[in-house]
Order: C-alpha cells, then sequence, then structure tokens
C-alpha cells in the first residue's frame, strides 16, 4: 500500500476543514482563507486524478474541429483574413497530430490562441454579411464540448464559496 | 471580524486631519469585501466616540476592480447629501508616509449591519422579509437610476455613453476593451461570448443613469429594514439601470424575479424588458469574470500577490461565470437567460447557511 498525491492532499484538506476552520469564526478572513486553501485543494486534488484524461480528450475535440474547418467544402465564403489563418490552422492541425503526451496542454493552448483569432476574424467578415450558421454551430458544438470536458477539473472547487 | 493591531501611526494621522486628538478604540477589518481593503474604526475623537472606515488599496497586487480609489472617493463625495444612502466622504491620500504611501480614503462609518437576520427562515415571516428587504434594494437602486447624474459631474469622472440607445454597447466596449488589455491567456468561449453579445445589444435603455455594480444584501448598510449607507462603488459607472439589478447579489431571487422587476419598473417610471434585463445578466457575469480573470487571477500569477482569495475567485469561482456563458452562446438570449434563471445560485443564502 502506497500514499498517492491524492491521498496527501485530502489528508491536508481533512486537516483544514475539520479541525482548523470549525475554530475561526464563519465570517472572518482568516476562515475565508482557509476555504480558499480548501478550494485549491480539491482543484490540485482533481488534476492529479483526471487532468491526462482530461486533456487528451480536450486535445482530441479541439484538433478534429480544427482540422474539420480546413475542408473547403464545409466553408462559406470567408473573407482574405480568414482564409490567411486556415492555412496557419492547417500547419497546427498536423503538428497536434503529432503531439506528445507531455506537449498537450501546449498544444491546446496554441490551438486556442488561433482559435480565438479565427474567430475575431469571422466575426468580421459576418458583420460585412458572410453567412456562416453552419461554421457557427460547429464551432458552439465544440466550445461547449470542450466546456464540459475542462469543467470536470473545476466543477468540485469552484462549487466551494471562497467567503 | 477579528481586531487587529492599526497600523503605526494610525492615531496621529486621523487626528492630523480631523484637527483633535484621536485614540483608537478598535480597528479591525471588514468582512467580505475582496477586490479593496476596508478597516473598521472605533475611536475618540476630541473626547467623542466616532466611527470611521478606512478604505485602502491592498499593500501587494492590484485591486479587483477598475475605479481606481480616487474615482471611488469622488462618487462619494458627489453622492453625499443626495437622496442616495452613502456615509460621509472625509478625505482621500496617496502617496504619505502613512499606510507606506498606499492609495486611501477615509469616510465616516454608518451605523448598521451589512447581514439581515432572519432572512433565509423558511416561514411566512421570512418570505414576507425577503420581498421588503428585495423591493428595498430595488427602490434605492431606482433612486440611483433617477439622479441626474450630469449635474453631479459623473460624465467627466466615469465617462458616458452618447446616447440611451447606446449604453449597453458602451458599456460592454469597455469590458472588451479590459479583456483585451489584460487577459492572462486567450479564451475561446469568451471569445465567441463577445461576438454573440455583440449582436444582441438591445437598444431600448430609455435613460442613462449612474450604476453601483456589486450591490444589495450583503453590500449596503442596514438598519431598521432600510438601507442607510450604499457601500463600495469601485465598480460604479454610467449605464443601463437593469445592469444593477443583475450584479444585486441574489435580490432578485428573494423572492419572485418579476414581481421584483416590475416594482423597480413602477418606481424608475419605465418598465425593464426582458430584452435589457437578460442581456443584463450575460454582461454581469462577463464583468464578473474580466474582474476576476484580468485583475485579481492575473494578480496572483505575477507573483506580486500574496492574497489566496485572489487565486480561489480567479482560477476557481469565476468558472461559474464562465460555464453559464458557454452553455448559452449562440442561441436567443432571453430564452437562455430564463432557463439558466431557474437554477441561480444566491449568494446571501450560501453565506447564512454555510456551515462553518
Amino acid at each position: 500500500m502506497k500514499e498517492s498525491v491524492a491521498d496527501l492532499l485530502r489528508a491536508v484538506a481533512v486537516v483544514l476543514s475539520q479541525e482548523v476552520l470549525p475554530g475561526l469564526p464563519m465570517r472572518s478572513w482568516e476562515a475565508s482563507r482557509v476555504r480558499s486553501a480548501l478550494m485549491i485543494l480539491q482543484h490540485c486534488e482533481d488534476r492529479v486524478l483526471m487532468e491526462k484524461s482530461v486533456l487528451s480528450a480536450a486535445h482530441g475535440l479541439l484538433s478534429g474541429f480544427l482540422s474539420g474547418i480546413c475542408d473547403p467544402q464545409r466553408l462559406p465564403q470567408f473573407g482574405p483574413q480568414v482564409r490567411e489563418l486556415l492555412a496557419e490552422v492547417a500547419a497546427a492541425s498536423q503538428a497536434a497530430a503529432r503531439c506528445e503526451p507531455e506537449e498537450l496542454e501546449t498544444s491546446i493552448e496554441a490551438g486556442k490562441a488561433l482559435l480565438c483569432r479565427l474567430i475575431r476574424a469571422a466575426g468580421r467578415d459576418r458583420l460585412q454579411g458572410t453567412d456562416d450558421s453552419d461554421f457557427r454551430a460547429r464551432l458552439h458544438e465544440l466550445l461547449r464540448e470542450m466546456d464540459g470536458i475542462e469543467t470536470r477539473l473545476f466543477s468540485k472547487a469552484s462549487a466551494l464559496l471562497p467567503m | 471580524m477579528v481586531s487587529v493591531q492599526a497600523p503605526p501611526g494610525l492615531a496621529a494621522y486621523l487626528g492630523t486631519h480631523l484637527k483633535a486628538d484621536v485614540k483608537i478604540l478598535e480597528y479591525k477589518r471588514s468582512f467580505p469585501g475582496a477586490s479593496r481593503e476596508t478597516w473598521l474604526i472605533q475611536a475618540q475623537v476630541a473626547g467623542r466616540t466616532e466611527g470611521l472606515a478606512l478604505r485602502a488599496d491592498p499593500a501587494r497586487g492590484r485591486p479587483g476592480a477598475p475605479l481606481t480609489l480616487r474615482q471611488e472617493f469622488e462618487v462619494y463625495r458627489r453622492l453625499y447629501g443626495t437622496d442616495v444612502p452613502v456615509a460621509e466622504p472625509l478625505w482621500y491620500a496617496q502617496d504619505v508616509e502613512f499606510l507606506a504611501g498606499r492609495p486611501h480614503m477615509v469616510r465616516r462609518m454608518v451605523d448598521g449591519t451589512t447581514a439581515i437576520a432572519g432572512l433565509t427562515a423558511a416561514t411566512a415571516a421570512g418570505a414576507q422579509l425577503r420581498k421588503t428587504v428585495a423591493f428595498e434594494v430595488v427602490e434605492k437602486l431606482a433612486c440611483l437610476h433617477k439622479l441626474d447624474w450630469q449635474a453631479l459631474g459623473f460624465g467627466e469622472l466615469l465617462g458616458a455613453p452618447q446616447s440611451p440607445a447606446l449604453a449597453l454597447r458602451y458599456e460592454l466596449e469597455a469590458w472588451i476593451r479590459r479583456w483585451s488589455e489584460a487577459c492572462p491567456y486567450p479564451d475561446p468561449v469568451i471569445e465567441e461570448a463577445i461576438c454573440w453579445l455583440s449582436e444582441n445589444v438591445p437598444t431600448d435603455t430609455p435613460r442613462i443613469s449612474l450604476l453601483k455594480g456589486n450591490n444589495g444584501v450583503g453590500e449596503e448598510i442596514w438598519r431598521d429594514g432600510r438601507i442607510v449607507g450604499m457601500s463600495d462603488w469601485e465598480l460604479a459607472s454610467l449605464g443601463d439601470g437593469a445592469g444593477d439589478l443583475q450584479f444585486s447579489s441574489g435580490t432578485l431571487q428573494l423572492t419572485s424575479v418579476d414581481e421584483v422587476v416590475a416594482h423597480y419598473g413602477r418606481c424608475v417610471g419605465q418598465p425593464v424588458s426582458p430584452e435589457r434585463l437578460a442581456f443584463s445578466a450575460f454582461l454581469v457575469w462577463f464583468k464578473q469574470w474580466v474582474c476576476m480573470r484580468c485583475y485579481m487571477y492575473r494578480s496572483f500569477m505575477e507573483q506580486d500577490d500574496p492574497r489566496i482569495t485572489s487565486l480561489s475567485f480567479g482560477l476557481l469561482y469565476t468558472m461559474e461565470a464562465r460555464k453559464r456563458l458557454a452553455a448559452c452562446i449562440g442561441k436567443n438570449i432571453v430564452d437562455a437567460w430564463r432557463a439558466l434563471m431557474t437554477d441561480e445560485r444566491a449568494i446571501y443564502s450560501s453565506l447564512e447557511d454555510r456551515p462553518a
């Protein structure tokens, strides 16, 4: 029997919540700081337990979306800025496919940065009358799915209150 | 609140400004309030006991909101003496020896409390109290929103939209600028939420109003069932009053939302359209996201800020706002807001009911 990192984090959280917090006035900064520490410990525990699977799933979704949008058959008549970005997207998708497990987080952040630029550029085209409703529907589906996956690392901790 | 030792030189510093002998009787930090530090002081001033509040920027790290403390002080100064209840502001200072030069202001303390006993009681009296409290909050908001802000110089202090029709767009754009200037890392959910909000800005705002920002139960000073002091104006702006309804710390959910909003409409003289109300809800969540990410989280991550609450708010607590935006982008904004209202988390009840 060997302790896991999650076991260690939980041991600290139990001491704080059961032995330290009850001795402090609930509406005080001291108690609030302990509650903040408990939130962060919970988040750490969830990262230890789930971060690899979350990163892998998020990476799969994001790279799948980015490679999918390069298909000219499925794209609306975007302007030159979006077209230029799509060349970057194609290159990034190829790099993402070769990504090592330890590079997942960096690859996701790079993909998100690219996606943000794409969203802004597509938004400008939309103002000029481009109908990108199909692209946007797929984008919204991606964002909701990504949020659902990433939320697994935050949901327990963010349900606690620091105040 | 826990009493702590007053900073060195406090009595002498207060005495210089008040032109009297000052003896500190009690000094404690108020709770909650994470954007700036507020210290409550009981002092003997020329032999008479007086309450004072000292509000300061944090010793390290940045404040959790966009307005400078000087602007906040000016909000108090302009409001004091109007029908909007605020404490009497006394002075603002920075770059002086006291508090190592930190920006700070001193105001008189208002007699009252931020908590309301019995508010969450599951009884008929509790239900009646919740309704009374909700109505009182929106009555005071209506009073604020009807104020002649131009005559009081708020346009120069805070910047104003060109017309009521542009009020919500003006405010959205101000917060997009703050996000663009200080976002810690790219976030496609927020980027698309910005596009979605930009495409859904209502233009039926009837008047430009002075807004308080974060308000309601837990934020204001109450005495005998009435708000006697509206405190902490770090999010004040000129915009659409519906924003304050949605930034009222769960006040709308104290009783029937429709009833509270209708009462506000009667008090202010115009009903609030569902579009304004819905848009304002999402705008408030976006504002919360920006405050917590751009000010609190960033402040902690730049290793300038030792406050663990900056991290818990900025990294974790804020995820609730993002989750709401992610769930709703692309949908009809009114329908999306109504769906969310059914599971709204009321902060006031969490405060009272949470076990220690």
